[in-house]
């Protein structure tokens, strides 16, 4: 079932072919200049956003004012983009969103290249019964959908944060696992890696010593493009009522809740999407050259 | 191919087995569910009763045996809240579910398949850049964020369709609009991708040095082998269409398996939970391990490795 393993690496590779039968797409050397610094405004944008907000004398992310409930943007200079039907500050609590959205999206994906360079490295490195069961974990994620199983979890032990951190840590490893097992599979034939073998060192020595530096470079890469994708899917669970929980704002969670107010307010719904896809656009625009530049694909599913 | 056969089979058994394991277990994390259902006034006695009640006293083995037995016989026992199965319960719901998955999925393959096939006879690299570009712009939208757009537009603003519930064709075009959007752009990048790869093959070459028209190469030598691999991708992308269909269930107030299981986290239904995991398991495993044997029908080289 692994005939073609990775559809995002395939559509990926579309960008580069050269095509005999007139090619239909050009071999572009200098492709993506211009949208890569496009992304990295984006990205200045939201980052700056995040940072500079907190240090406004205004910010008030949690203070409730009924009697200034529901204020349009820029009608009142103390609520710059308007507050919520509570009557909070939206700036406040879009760049608070975005600070938890950027801190749970690096736990997140830290902790699925720690465990995607474990397996991996293991996987390729020692091959046979470890390959096999690394295989096997990925077929079985594959089908059980993450939204499913954070919503039985979320029935044991209540939706939290730190379970949606869980459950979001151990999903996307799979794309980080195949590349670590790849370059392993490589890698452990070459001299400088046989040399130590035959003076006896070990296999974590060697895994540590001489596959690690080689393959974390990589992974990094990859994960660079992970963000926005771990963004997308943390904010679908905010939304559902699984992730971050009130009152701490996320970026899901305003547009769940603006949802109600569609008739009245639509800006309860537009700020928190436009915050979002800032920084959604601005990883994927940015992260783009480097996938493309590296040869290597995007990991992960998305939801 | 029988070798072939029996393996696939093997493996998807395998994968079955342990997806009726996690689900035992999630629910068996929490240590005593009679505490979780009946809440904190709860009695000990009323927890020791509701635990001996569903078989919780029991030990884990022989929960787990019993467990497994019930479950090849085709029960996960009943709902807690409805007292009736909980198969049942995530079966009547499956349909509505379904329905926006496949449509989504058929629209959104069967127009990127055109797309990309009518661009590749064409050779107008510029609309394949389009869309494309399109498509990245459309994959950067979460899909719930899209959906929420599009009720904005259509339903509030225009009025043109409802925005929620499930009565008639107009209330699914909609939820169906942000599926098959997502559905189209993933599918036209792997078509595209697909011919690309078959574009630099050496019998396309060879095709071209004899004098073949476009079409021809095309359509008798490079659709067959570019559909190929976009097949099993489906295949794989099944699970996660079906959470995806979750999640705009949600916002679309769709009477779906989505809400059945978001019910089911607030009322601690677990067996409910466990048949909607074990349902989308059996359908992925289902699909693919068919997929797989198209694939060996079709393709020489499965079948002979």
């Amino acid at each position: 079932m692994t005939a073609v393993a990775n559809p995002e690496k395939v559509a990926a590779d579309a960008v580069a072919p050269s095509g005999i039968a007139r090619p239909l797409v050009r071999r572009r050397v200098r492709r993506g200049a211009i949208p890569f610094w496009i992304g990295v405004a984006l990205l200045a944008i939201t980052v700056a956003g995040i940072v500079l907000v907190p240090l406004l004398p205004g910010y008030d992310p949690m203070t409730q004012d009924l009697s200034n409930a529901m204020l349009a943007p820029f009608t009142d200079p103390a609520h710059l983009l308007g507050t919520d039907p509570l009557g909070r500050d939206i700036l406040s609590r879009l760049a608070l969103a975005g600070r938890t959205s950027l801190i749970i999206a690096a736990v997140v994906i830290a902790l699925n290249v720690a465990i995607g360079i474990t397996i991996g490295l293991a996987a390729g490195y020692f091959g046979g019964l470890v390959d096999n069961v690394m295989t096997g974990i990925a077929d079985i994620q594959l089908a059980m959908p993450f939204v499913l199983l954070l919503i039985a979890l979320s029935a044991v032990f209540g939706p939290s944060t730190q379970l949606m951190v869980i459950m979001l840590g151990i999903t996307f490893w799979v794309g980080y696992g195949r590349v670590a097992r790849a370059m392993a599979l490589s890698l452990r034939e070459r001299e400088y890696v046989l040399a130590p073998k035959t003076q006896g060192a070990g296999a974590f020595w060697i895994l540590r010593k001489h596959l690690l530096p080689a393959v974390l470079p990589q992974l990094i890469i990859l994960a660079s493009f992970d963000v926005g994708v771990v963004v997308t899917a943390q904010a679908a669970l905010d939304f559902l009522g699984l992730g971050v929980q009130p009152p701490t704002p996320s970026w899901g969670g305003m547009i769940a809740e603006g949802q109600k107010y569609l008739q009245s307010n639509v800006w309860l719904v537009v700020l928190p999407g436009l915050a979002m896809l800032l920084l959604i656009a601005g990883s994927q625009l940015t992260s783009r050259r480097f996938t493309a530049e590296s040869g290597a694909g995007a990991p992960g599913a998305r939801s | 191919m029988a070798t072939y056969l029996a393996r696939r089979i093997a493996q998807a058994i395998a994968t079955v087995l342990a997806v009726l394991t996690i689900s035992f277990f999630l629910v068996r994390l929490s240590g005593s569910p009679g505490a979780l259902l009946l809440g904190d006034n709860a009695t000990p006695d009323d927890i020791a009763e509701l635990n001996s009640v569903l078989g919780f006293d029991q030990p884990v083995a022989v929960q787990f045996a019993t467990y497994l037995r019930e479950a090849l016989g085709g029960s996960l026992g009943d709902s807690y809240r409805q007292a009736r199965p909980a198969f049942d319960v995530v079966l009547e719901r499956l349909p509505a579910t379904l329905e926006l998955a496949l449509f989504s999925f058929v629209i959104g393959i069967g127009l990127a398949f055109v797309a990309a096939l009518v661009i590749q006879l064409s050779g107008a690299r510029w609309a394949q850049a389009i869309v494309v570009g399109l498509g990245a712009a459309r994959q950067a939208v979460p899909d719930f964020l899209f959906a929420v757009v599009l009720v904005l537009l259509f339903a509030v603003t225009l009025g043109m369709f409802p925005s929620f519930g499930r009565g008639g064709p107009e209330s699914m075009v909609l939820p169906i609009a942000t599926l098959a959007t997502a559905q189209f752009a993933l599918y036209f990048r792997l078509f595209t991708a697909s011919f690309a790869e078959q574009e630099s093959q050496d019998y396309v070459r060879t095709a071209v040095a004899k004098g073949q028209s476009r079409t021809r190469i095309v359509l008798d030598h490079m659709l067959p082998n570019a559909i190929l691999p976009t097949l099993t991708v489906a295949g794989l992308n099944l699970a996660s269409l079906l959470g995806g269909t979750v999640i705009i269930e949600m916002v679309f107030t769709w009477p779906g398996m989505g809400q059945v299981l978001m019910n089911a986290v607030s009322t601690r239904d677990f067996p409910v939970i466990q048949a909607g995991l074990v349902v989308v398991a059996l359908i992925f495993v289902t699909v693919n391990l068919l997929v797989d044997l198209l694939y060996a029908a079709l393709d020489p080289r499965v079948r002979l490795a």
